[in-house]
């Protein structure tokens, strides 16, 4: 079937809210729906867009 | 949504560093492909912090934009059009290119006719006009105009790359975030909502240096595909479709070059439908709905509203794209996205190899219900039949093979275990939970649907707070009064196996239709949304229209709507739509501009001006008052499925 555009892979943090470093609690107007749906966005450990090139993560 | 984010900790010169080195390469993994999205994320705040240029923000951006910038008309051979407001914004895009027009020109010209045709704003009902901007912002808009006009004259010396949509004037759906204006979706009930940040997809038109003239009205509560408040295009006494409604008339009548309507079930397909304009329905994950007023999470998707199908492919380029940290689903789609198309394909017959099927199981439902066992074009009147027909010879003669195939029978539960099922999959709370239920009340729950109105009911006066709960509110069985409460319990309380059953047969639907197009080697399809002439605003609505019109939003799949013919008594629109795959965009949206470069006369009629009644300023209604849509009517798919049953 080719309805599934990414082939499947398994998630880590899967079940937690969406953790991204780029979170904001701020929300986007008055009403204050988050704008988020989905597991973890931020599926794998080592993917951190703050970490410094080549930095190793503990 | 990220406008206005601050991002103390990040460094813009890591991220464009990151970003340089994941841009490149070819054969890229899914890991690297992740990576890369991530990095645009932190480049695309940083861009709105510092106010740097899109263009710059992003290794891909540079080329895409010069593509989209290549693909525009050249100014010399555009074909004068009667009016300035006559233009395609592809069009608008050239002449403003070649100095042949200001921005501050098109803008006023467009302001102009919202003077003169709109009719008072703020009103959630009929205005004695076309009621299709509900509030503008004249003086951003005005103050944007010039800026680009400023831009415009810059480059003429510097011969910078300027952005494709440099200085073209949009409306934006009411329930989507325009930092600084409220957002109400349809109701005074939402008085207050001031959006403080832009929603995703205005911050991208903004990058790409879009006017932005206001709010275009919604259905109530973004829950009607028929409509009342707006005047049809074509003739003010009809419904314009909704629930994007103002988005579906504006762009057709002159008043906007351009809209974007949200659509969760049939609101971007029927308006487009009903004033026959142009309209492209995007697969779930494709645009960011960050910043929208969400009424079914994992339905809704924001999509063009343009005059042609090239119009709205462009707008449709600049705003998608993955926006992870707001919109997670985002990540769903290819990424880089295949190219949109921009222009017709070269030659007599662009279509040849295209298979177009017809599902003659895509019942209709007509005054008699649904009309299951009757083929949709069975239920068609003679002006829609007569543009049916004519729709597939000029198909045809464009090299396609159109040929009618079984579709899915989705009153089958076997076929739909996810819409058509009886199923209980549980009962929580005292309320049975349907297949459909068990994926969309957990959405809602994710996203605090009830707890964020609450939040805000409690902030507002008595008679509004009562309108959202009675909008919003749960009853139980057992309990005296609506709550807040008692609609997040229902969602929370729902387990995951329960969910997870939804899921699953939600995409055991998908499979099953994509199977029935594999089958009959169907590339994609060709329905008509609507199959006789529409409604006055003061009678039903659609005499007949697909009684499956959510079922594209259930797939998660594209839909491009366009006008095929005027019927021979009013005038009004006919419109046919193309639906495909999941993020087979490209391939329908490229098959609707070739037919619109070689039929162009249907796109191109613009309607007559409507004659001023006195322009009035309905009530300040709330939804207590207000008379509720029907089920069968609704965009809300789980009000919808009430009427299926």
């Amino acid at each position: 079937m080719s309805f599934l555009t990414v082939g499947w892979q398994p998630v880590i943090n899967a079940g937690l809210p969406p953790q991204h470093p780029g979170d904001d609690a701020s929300p986007v107007a008055t009403v204050g729906w988050l704008p988020k749906l989905g597991t973890a966005f931020y599926p794998y450990p080592d993917d951190d867009p703050e970490a410094e090139e080549g930095m190793v993560r503990p | 949504m990220t406008a206005d984010r601050s991002m103390p900790t990040r460094n813009p010169r890591t991220t464009d560093s990151s970003l340089a080195e994941s841009a490149p390469a070819g054969g890229m993994s899914r890991r690297a492909v992740l990576g890369g999205a991530a990095a645009m994320t932190g480049a695309v705040a940083v861009s709105a912090a510092v106010a740097t240029p899109a263009s710059a923000t992003s290794g891909g951006a540079a080329s895409s934009t010069a593509r989209l910038i290549a693909a525009l008309p050249a100014a010399s051979g555009i074909k004068k059009r009667s009016r300035l407001v006559d233009y395609e914004v592809v069009e608008l895009a050239s002449l403003l290119r070649a100095g042949k027009v200001t921005a501050t020109q098109v803008t006023k010209a467009y302001l102009d006719r919202i003077d003169r045709f709109n009719g008072p704003f703020e009103t959630y009902g009929d205005n004695g006009l076309y009621n299709a901007f509900v509030r503008i912002d004249r003086a951003g808009a005005l103050a944007a105009a010039a800026a680009a006009d400023t831009r415009f004259a810059r480059a003429r010396h510097t011969h910078e790359e300027l952005p494709p949509l440099l200085g073209i004037p949009f409306g934006i759906k009411d329930s989507v975030a325009v930092k600084g204006l409220d957002a109400k979706d349809g109701s005074h009930a939402f008085d207050g909502n001031t959006a403080l940040r832009d929603a995703t997809v205005v911050h991208r038109l903004r990058e790409a240096g879009a006017v932005i003239l206001g709010h275009t009205v919604a259905s109530a509560f973004s829950g009607s595909i028929t409509g009342t408040f707006a005047g049809n295009a074509w003739n003010k006494d009809y419904v314009p479709g909704g629930s994007s409604q103002g988005s579906g008339v504006a762009p057709v009548a002159r008043l906007a070059a351009a809209c974007i309507g949200e659509e969760t079930g049939g609101s971007i397909m029927m308006p487009s439908a009903a004033n026959g304009a142009s309209g492209i329905k995007p697969s779930l994950g494709t645009t960011s709905v960050a910043g929208l007023m969400p009424l079914s999470p994992g339905y809704d998707v924001l999509g063009p509203i343009c005059r042609s199908v090239r119009d709205a492919s462009l707008v449709l380029s600049i705003v998608l794209g993955p926006d992870p940290a707001n919109d997670p689903l985002t990540l769903s789609a290819p990424e880089p996205f295949p190219a949109m198309p921009l222009s017709a394909r070269k030659g007599r017959r662009p279509l040849a190899g295209v298979t177009i099927g017809i599902p003659q199981t895509d019942w209709m439902r007509t005054s008699r219900g649904i009309q299951a066992g009757t083929s949709p074009q069975g239920t068609y009147d003679a002006d829609h039949l007569a543009a049916f027909n004519r729709l597939k010879q000029q198909l045809t003669s464009l090299g396609a093979t159109v040929k009618e195939f079984p579709g899915l029978d989705v009153t089958d539960p076997a076929n739909d275990p996810y819409f058509s099922s009886s199923d209980v999959l549980a009962t929580v709370d005292g309320s049975n939970i349907s297949p459909s239920s068990a994926v969309l009340s957990p959405n809602r729950y994710e996203i605090r649907y009830w707890d964020a109105v609450k939040d805000f009911a409690a902030t507002r006066p008595a008679d509004q707070a009562a309108a959202l709960l009675a909008q919003y509110g749960r009853k139980a069985p057992g309990e005296t009064s609506a709550s807040f409460e008692s609609a997040t319990r229902l969602g929370g309380m729902i387990p995951a196996s329960v969910r997870v059953e939804g899921e699953k047969r939600r995409r055991q639907l998908q499979a099953n239709y994509q199977a029935a197009l594999d089958k009959a080697g169907v590339d994609f399809m060709l329905v008509f949304s609507l199959g006789a002439q529409i409604g006055l605003r003061t009678g039903s609505g659609f005499p007949v229209y697909r009684a499956y019109y959510q079922l594209p939003n259930a797939l998660a799949w594209p839909m491009v709507s366009f006008p095929v013919g005027y019927d021979s008594t009013v005038g009004l629109p006919i419109a046919a739509q193309f639906w495909g795959p999941r993020f087979s965009e490209p391939e329908i949206v490229q098959a609707a501009i070739d037919y619109q470069e070689h039929f162009p006369q249907y796109h191109n009629a613009a309607p007559p001006d409507p004659v001023a009644d006195t322009p009035k300023v309905a009530p300040r209604v709330l939804r207590s008052v207000e008379p509720a849509t029907p089920p069968e009517l609704s965009n809300d798919p789980l009000v919808a499925e009430e009427a299926l049953r």
